[in-house]
């Protein structure tokens, strides 16, 4: 299931992503941020603070360096 | 990895050329043999007509027999009747109209149409017993068709497709029950019972006893009118996968409202991403505002991309090193991009299930918004622009620009089919994008 959710933003990221402008304001990037925070603290939680981290990233927020 | 990219690549381009080329067709069910039904000829019409319909009422049997809705040009029965009185069938019917009712008299039986605001109509009648021989599923093509259910209502609806009435399908009880297309439906708003249906003939038959005074809905599947007749009925109309819904609530009812004002929704598709860009601007103008302060920095930059010109990864982190420390960012961020997606996809289903867009034109080719631009002028206009973004766009290596390119051009392959009006939409964003661009550009960052 994590592998699939992962697959998944990779595929995102791969295909999806060069089409898209580039936005994000931090690093790492909103996508491997949500990998990253999926392989540290599961699926629930992992989720849930890499849709919060998107939710953060909007031009009201400061952006920068922000690690799961 | 580059072995995987090509061949997904392949796949995907197979697998939509694949459905471009040979579109699923209906599954033509054959109805059982056996089963006979006996449709009631009738020489003699009767003709009532308001604002909204024209129906035809047959003398003998007192049935109707066609329902001609104006505002949409559609007939919704063809040569069937709505239903039949079981036991009035071969009676012969006097006639009566006065105001909205029509009045059929033989000997002691009786039948009177009432007919109400929208779309209801009452009835009473001498006999409880009906066959209906619901809506035509044949409405103009192969789309109506694929939707074609039996419906019925008892604690929830209930969607029985055509494939599950081979054999006669039975309901004890319902409170509503009746038959839709993808945009019409025929909804009995009184309790049946012992009611049965089945497939015959193309046609979704059902039959069962109620009370001899009852009323009915023949006509469009719209939220707005279901509202006003019964709560109940809304979820006939489909809003779409859940998380969803509340978007496509949100689109359908605002481009009724600015239906109302500009007469044509090509023009309010245009409108409503003029809308969601200048909701979106603020942020934008955010990120624009960094940019000037950008100018500044500059020289830190360039420093670094001579540092780092190896590792676009470190270079990248680099800079946002600097833009924290300097309390800028250029960026306008993921959340203003992702937000996106909600509305793409409302807007696909209210496009693909509004009877708004049935036949909906825009200007010059663009005849239906819900189906594809049959010169694929307004996909391919797509492309070019997202094309253009890929390349201008400075990306972070070569490879993902490359990606980028291929995915514009799988894209038009996916575009190419979806509804005009969707399309449009997109293409109407992204060029209110540039436009916005090139007057942050012009007047606010002008001196800066």
């Amino acid at each position: 299931m994590k592998n699939i959710i992962i697959g998944f933003i990779k595929f995102y990221k791969l295909f999806l992503s060069p089409i898209l402008p580039n936005s994000c304001r931090f690093y790492p990037t909103c996508s491997d941020y949500m990998i990253l925070s999926i392989e540290k603290h599961g699926i629930l939680i992992g989720l849930l603070k890499g849709i919060w981290r998107i939710i953060r990233c909007n031009p009201i927020s400061k952006g920068g360096i922000d690690y799961p | 990895m580059n072995r995987f990219i090509l061949y997904f690549l392949i796949a995907f381009t197979i697998f939509f050329l694949w459905t471009i080329l040979f579109p699923p067709k209906p599954a033509n069910i054959k109805s059982q043999s056996s089963l006979k039904i006996d449709v009631p000829l009738s020489d003699s019409l009767i003709s009532y007509e308001n604002e909204f319909y024209e129906v035809k009422i047959s003398k003998k049997g007192g049935f109707i027999k066609s329902f001609y809705v104006k505002r949409y040009k559609s007939e919704l029965l063809g040569n069937y009747p709505i239903f039949i009185f079981k036991n009035l069938k071969d009676k012969d019917f006097n006639y009566e109209i006065s105001g909205n009712k029509v009045i059929l008299k033989s000997g002691n039986d009786s039948i009177i149409y009432e007919f109400k605001n929208n779309y209801i109509v009452n009835v009473i009648s001498s006999d409880s017993e009906i066959i209906s021989y619901g809506i035509n599923p044949n409405l103009e093509d192969s789309y109506e068709k694929r939707y074609s259910n039996f419906i019925y209502y008892y604690q929830k609806w209930h969607k029985i497709t055509e494939d599950k009435l081979l054999s006669p399908f039975s309901v004890d009880y319902a409170n509503f029950i009746g038959s839709k297309t993808h945009y019409f439906s025929f909804i009995i708003l009184n309790e049946m019972r012992n009611n049965k249906a089945f497939l015959y003939d193309n046609r979704i038959i059902f039959e069962g006893k109620l009370n001899p005074n009852f009323k009915f809905y023949l006509g469009p599947i719209d939220p707005q009118i279901f509202k006003l007749i019964d709560k109940r009925l809304e979820p006939i109309y489909d809003w779409g996968f859940f998380l969803f819904a509340p978007f496509s609530q949100i689109i359908f009812y605002s481009f009724r409202g600015l239906y109302s004002i500009v007469h044509n929704y090509g023009f309010v598709i245009i409108l409503f991403s003029l809308m969601i860009k200048i909701i979106f601007s603020p942020l934008t103008y955010q990120s624009y505002i960094a940019m000037r302060k950008l100018a500044k920095i500059q020289p830190k930059i360039q420093k670094l991309q001579v540092i780092y010109k190896d590792d676009p990864e470190k270079l990248q982190k680099e800079i946002l090193r600097i833009y924290q420390e300097e309390n800028v960012n250029p960026f306008s961020g993921c959340l203003p991009l992702i937000i996106q997606l909600p509305i793409f996809f409302a807007l696909y289903q209210v496009l693909i299930t509004s009877i708004d867009f049935k036949n909906a034109p825009f200007i010059l080719w663009i005849k239906d918004l819900s189906s594809k631009d049959p010169y694929f002028i307004l996909p391919i206009l797509m492309t070019l622009i997202s094309l253009l973004n890929s390349i201008i766009q400075p990306s972070v290596d070569k490879n993902s620009k490359m990606i980028g390119i291929i995915m514009s051009l799988v894209f038009l392959l996916i575009f190419l089919t979806f509804p005009a009006g969707l399309v449009l939409y997109w293409l109407s964003y992204s060029l209110f994008s540039i436009l916005e661009q090139f007057i942050f550009k012009k007047f606010l960052l002008k001196g800066g």
